[in-house]
């Protein structure tokens, strides 16, 4: 019969389209969401750098990029070893406009050859100290996104470009404006274990510190764990103020020396937070400072460590501190070298952690495995400097460096062959203790600006501090006013699959001659065919009508 | 180990790529701009013309346009709005929440019985309402288009509105507009055979069983897509594959016996 068969051929061809349509857009995974974390967006003194901008909301570009393509309204996606740095700092050289720039980061911990490291290093050195002007955020690569990069490869490489008519991957970051972090704050915390004053001593006891500086800055300040820099450092302090706890508990082995530790923050900003600490002390105590000793990355070294000072080495006091840490390490297997670095009072750059206390006419030196000052804002916990990095080995061969050391000053065991902290006693050196810490400060990102006075990370610091020293004390001070840091450091990326325009006004006419042939269909079947025809003629009578 | 996992929860494809580890995103974004506001509403437009038109374009086409026919078609939709109350208070009321997915068949039993509410529903509509002089010709039709509509509405128009302006593609709204085409068609059938089997009194003797089993049949269409979906777990496009054929094979049988009646004995 003549409509049922209309029917079905109708039917049979709106079939026959859609398959089509099927073959022309291929769908693949459907929308996802995944955390990503911004580029650091930051001020110094007046001039913007870092990525301006927060929000993002264009289709997505992956590389090899196809010819003319126009990348400003598109955000690329790529992962960080497959993206030439040539091409980006060609890019921020010319100023040129990206919609948005997604580094995917590597999750495989095989780095044999350091390159990873290597391009992480170089990357940060290019964007921290740029003006970047479009969002760049940070993703960890995964098989999700391998697909997601298939997939945009595909549609490239059919000649077309990614834009609004061609379909594609959509990355939309829905974020606010970027607002100022108002009066960023640096909490320096103290602990002090007071020394065995004897009935006939008047004058104040003299007090060695042990400082480390717990803050990170890095380009993703989220991702910035800073295991190493200097996340062995506090661990080492923590480590070490537990071993002189036990020893200061008993009157009968407290030494006649003071014992101040100091867990300082703002320490990429030049050791900001070390200074107003310092300025803080009543002047009788700092003088009775007899030396201080800054421990900075002492995660990742195995035989070699560095002393930095400022005061030249034949200095009577240097020289006696660094005989004791030679005989400490020759004993332990590894070397002690001294490094000598002037200070310029007019530079406003403070490489290492003891140049504050030398403006303060402190004797100080820092430990450290790098052996040249690093340079401003690197090597502060970057986005290389990951658990992996570091190892607990290392930590715990600097602890028993700094322990044995201080014990034998503090107790004249000099000469004698005496090992204060030896295994398999009650002051050994506890392994867990170390990892644990060392695996907790690799989870927490910790940039200063981001911190609160009253961060729960910062609560953590004091509470194990006051367990192991008494006068625990936090002082809250602002940050540089040369710095102005914005927020918005994480958020999640929606990746959205859109059809092109195309797609969509190919099915409103399939749609419209589908509505069209049922009409016809209806009206022949129930009205007859005369009735059809009769609808689109126009009566004649009008026309004459009109003329 | 990174300080984000990414949540992993399998997703539904279309073209036979391998599940994706990805959480699957149902709302649009925040549009900032460009093409793809614009673009989606589109698409919104573009399913509710597949959802609404034919049920406007079977209105006018056919002679019930002529006939005002739409006070019977609100009346009849005003009918779907009571039964599907009822229906829903029965389901609260009757069913357990099941707690595995497996197939129970007391349940799906019960659910069959429910949806003979909706055949009750168009007993009511077709026989108890005071229509104005129409035959029963159009009667059935106007129920049956208006049963259809409101049924649509109520069940696409909502997941429409909400998804279909989303950013991300699917092809979801596309295979309900379908499904709601074939909705349309069986139950224009299923009131074709009511009229049949409660308004027409002489009706040949041979036929009246089969009247009896293909309504049944519709009434229950239904349980069965349910159970296609769920127990053999059939793909979406095929389930409206389903549909569709079937629709067009039970019109086709309906048109069939209702003309069959038509002729004088």
């Amino acid at each position: 019969m003549s409509p049922s068969g209309e029917v079905l051929a109708s039917v049979s061809s709106a079939l026959a389209v859609a398959l089509v349509l099927l073959a022309c857009v291929e769908l693949g995974d459907a929308a996802a969401a995944v955390g990503v974390y911004r580029l650091i967006q930051y001020d110094l003194a007046g001039a913007p750098l870092g990525s301006r901008a927060a929000a993002l909301n264009h289709h997505a570009a992956a590389l090899p990029l196809p010819a003319g393509a126009d990348l400003s309204r598109s955000a690329l996606v790529a992962p960080l070893l497959d993206l030439p740095l040539s091409f980006l700092r060609e890019y921020l050289a010319d100023k040129k406009h990206l919609g948005g720039l997604l580094i995917l980061l590597p999750t495989n911990h095989t780095d044999d050859k350091g390159q990873v490291k290597g391009v992480l290093t170089e990357l940060e050195r290019l964007l921290v100290h740029e003006q970047v002007p479009y969002p760049v955020y940070f993703a960890f690569h995964d098989d999700s996104f391998d697909n997601l990069l298939a997939d945009i490869r595909k549609i490239a490489a059919s000649g077309q470009p990614a834009s609004a008519t061609t379909g594609g991957y959509k990355l939309v970051v829905p974020s606010a404006e970027p607002r100022k972090v108002s009066s960023p704050t640096i909490s320096n915390i103290q602990g002090w274990l007071p020394g065995l004053k004897g009935e006939g001593d008047t004058e104040q006891l003299p007090t060695i510190a042990i400082v480390a500086n717990y803050d990170t800055f890095g380009a993703a300040p989220a991702l910035s764990v800073g295991s190493d820099s200097n996340g062995s450092g506090v661990v080492a302090l923590l480590e070490i103020a537990r071993l002189f706890s036990r020893l200061y508990s008993n009157p009968k082995t407290r030494g006649k020396y003071n014992i101040l530790f100091g867990l300082t923050s703002g320490g990429p900003y030049n050791y900001n937070g070390t200074s107003k600490w310092l300025r803080s002390f009543d002047q009788r105590v700092r003088e009775s400072i007899d030396y201080a000793i800054c421990l900075n990355s002492v995660g990742s070294w195995s035989n070699d460590l560095w002393m930095h000072v400022s005061k030249p080495p034949e200095n009577p006091y240097i020289k006696q501190i660094f005989e004791e840490f030679s005989d400490v390490s020759k004993e332990i297997g590894v070397s002690v070298s001294i490094k000598h670095k002037k200070i310029n009072v007019s530079n406003p750059r403070v490489a290492w952690e003891h140049e504050q206390f030398s403006r303060f006419r402190v004797t100080a030196l820092t430990l450290s495995e790098m052996s040249s000052p690093p340079e401003f804002l690197e090597s502060t916990g970057g986005l290389h400097d990951t658990r992996e990095s570091t190892d607990v080995e290392s930590v715990i061969r600097t602890v028993r460096l700094v322990s044995e050391s201080l014990a034998r000053h503090i107790y004249g065991l000099k000469g004698r062959n005496i090992d204060v902290f030896a295994e398999n006693s009650s002051l050994a050196l506890n392994h867990h203790y170390i990892r644990s810490w060392l695996d907790l400060l690799s989870r927490t990102p910790r940039v200063a600006p981001f911190m609160q006075k009253n961060d729960p990370f910062i609560e953590a610091l004091r509470k194990e501090l006051s367990q192991h020293t008494a006068d625990v004390h936090v002082q809250n001070d602002a940050l540089d006013g040369m710095f102005t840091f914005y927020d918005a450091t994480k958020a999640t990326l929606n990746v959205y699959q859109v059809a092109s325009v195309t797609f969509d006004l190919l099915f409103l006419l399939v749609l419209g001659s589908y509505l069209i042939v049922l009409f016809c269909f209806l009206v022949i079947t129930t009205r007859g065919v005369d009735d059809l025809i009769n609808i689109f003629r126009r009566p004649p009578s009008r026309k004459l009508k009109g003329a | 180990s990174p300080p984000l996992r990414l949540p992993v929860v399998s997703s539904r494809t279309y073209s036979g790529a391998s599940a994706s580890p990805l959480r699957r995103r149902r709302r649009g974004g925040d549009d900032g701009g460009g093409g793809g506001g614009e673009m989606t509403v589109f698409h919104f437009l573009n399913c509710a013309f597949l959802t609404f038109g034919p049920h406007v374009v079977y209105y006018s086409a056919t002679p019930l346009s002529e006939y005002d026919t739409i006070g019977t078609s609100i009346k009849a939709a005003a009918v779907y709005l009571g039964t599907a109350l009822v229906k829903l208070v029965c389901l609260a009321t009757l069913l357990k929440v099941p707690e595995n997915d497996s197939f129970d068949p007391y349940q799906e039993l019960m659910k069959v019985f429910i949806g003979f509410i909706d055949v009750a529903g168009l007993y009511f509509a077709l026989t108890q309402l005071t229509h104005r002089n129409i035959s029963q010709n159009h009667k059935f039709q106007a129920v049956g288009l208006g049963w259809a509509f409101a049924d649509s509405v109520l069940h696409r128009l909502a997941p429409l509105w909400i998804g279909a302006r989303g950013l991300e593609f699917t092809w979801e709204y596309i295979f309900q507009g379908l499904e709601a085409n074939a909705n349309l068609v069986m139950t224009l059938s299923l009131a074709a055979l009511g009229s049949l089997m409660w308004l027409r009194k002489n009706k040949p003797r041979t036929l009246v069983p089969i009247i009896y089993a293909c309504a049944l049949l519709l009434a229950t269409m239904p349980s069965i897509t349910s159970y296609l979906r769920r127990s053999l777990e059939w793909q979406t496009p095929k389930v409206v594959g389903f549909e569709l054929f079937s629709s067009l094979v039970m019109a086709f049988i309906s048109w069939q016996l209702f003309s069959a009646c038509q002729r004088p004995m």
